[in-house]
């Protein structure tokens, strides 16, 4: 009877540690989301919509060791959007309501821009369970004013990170990801005829 | 009786580890509040600011270091906690393009309490305190303590506690940071 206890109580720690999906962030270093040296900002003003509901949007994809993790995508990593559009645009706002045309045209937005974020992770490791390596897809459309589309920019950020790396900070590959992501945001935007 | 003796101390082993797994390093970078940003440019300010320093009270426990289950959790800017909510208010002064390191108005300020408990097996918390002093040519125009507190649902596995409680710690200083920011005082300081 001990034994049958003991082997029950074992399972069950195994099941309670393996599988479970842990909490990380994709929160971006601000400091490496810049325009290049020199780049004069596009003289406009731009919003950008993203709904309340998003943000509390959790997302969980695989970890290492059959676990998983878990993070706030848009969230997280709004702060880095809002800076990689500050670093192209003049002025940036976000935008309440993306079909209130007066009121956008009244607050001066003369670009509309949405984005739709996907992620992906994966660990390469059979015994840790942080990613080691992240992609971040960041699709943005590009409207005006008057809600007429003009653009499609898509990017795609990796980020990766090693044992060696990630044992201070469970987040690493999925920050590098963001940042990645983010300065090849802020490239495309400055590099669009369609946006100046 | 050996080795029912030996199969009771790989369960605790395998219950301690679960509490207590998750090892620490650093808080997450700093995220800044768009509403906080959005809210700082609504404010008005008649010029840019600039953050000096934010020291910690001496012999503050988690001034350097909080301690998450015991494992410790530091600030990734600075030398402690105090560097990292300047930093913090620093980024959000640039994101609302608030921020000239050479202006003439400074905020800076003292952690006081700076804490997290982590150790619940269904919901944890945490509290930070800071005093806030404006000044303006030298002179002190505005001196406030803020403090803020955050509960968050939590679990039995330290490989989730504590993450979850380093991410917890950015929505914190988000708040105290929005704590100092909405206040009418701090306003109209930095509207004059």
């Amino acid at each position: 009877m001990p034994r049958l206890f003991n082997s029950a109580f074992v399972i069950a720690a195994c099941i309670f540690l393996f599988g479970c999906a842990h909490p990380i962030s994709m929160n971006p270093d601000l400091a490496k989301v810049a325009a290049p040296a020199g780049a004069k900002p596009i003289d406009k003003k731009v919003g950008y919509y993203l709904p309340d509901n998003l943000r509390t949007v959790e997302v969980t994809t695989p970890g290492g060791g059959g676990d998983k993790v878990r993070y706030f995508p848009y969230r997280d990593i709004e702060s880095g959007f809002y800076k990689a559009l500050s670093e192209v645009f003049s002025s940036v706002t976000k935008v309440p309501n993306p079909k209130d045309a007066a009121a956008l045209k009244e607050s001066g937005v003369t670009l509309l821009i949405t984005p739709e974020i996907t992620t992906t992770s994966f660990s390469d490791s059979v015994f840790t369970w942080p990613p080691t390596h992240f992609t971040v897809n960041l699709v943005c459309t590009v409207a005006d004013a008057n809600g007429a589309p003009l653009q499609t920019i898509q990017v795609s950020g990796q980020g990766g990170a090693s044992f060696g790396e990630f044992k201070g900070n469970f987040s690493l590959a999925a920050t590098r990801a963001s940042n990645d992501a983010l300065s090849k945001l802020v490239q495309a935007l400055g590099e669009s005829p369609q946006l100046k | 009786m050996l080795r029912n003796f030996r199969g009771a101390i790989l369960c605790v082993g395998i219950v301690v580890s679960a509490f207590l797994t998750g090892c620490a390093g650093v808080a997450p970078n700093y995220s800044p509040s768009i509403d906080n940003v959005e809210t700082l440019k609504k404010t008005g300010a008649t010029g840019p600011l600039k953050t000096g320093a934010f020291g910690v009270t001496p012999g503050m426990p988690g001034a350097k270091a909080i301690s998450l289950r015991g494992n410790s959790m530091a600030s990734p800017v600075g030398n402690h906690f105090g560097d990292y909510l300047a930093s913090a208010l620093q980024q959000e002064l640039e994101l609302a393009k608030l921020y000239n390191a050479q202006s003439g108005i400074e905020v800076s300020g003292t952690l006081i309490t700076n804490n997290i408990d982590a150790g619940g097996i269904s919901t944890n918390s945490g509290q930070i305190e800071a005093r806030f002093l404006v000044s303006a040519g030298g002179k002190v125009v505005f001196d406030k303590v803020k403090r803020v507190e955050r509960k968050w649902e939590s679990s039995f596995a330290g490989a989730v506690a504590i993450p979850l409680a380093a991410n917890n710690y950015t929505l914190m200083v988000q708040s105290l940071v929005s704590a100092l920011i909405t206040d009418p005082d701090f306003v109209k300081t930095i509207r004059n």
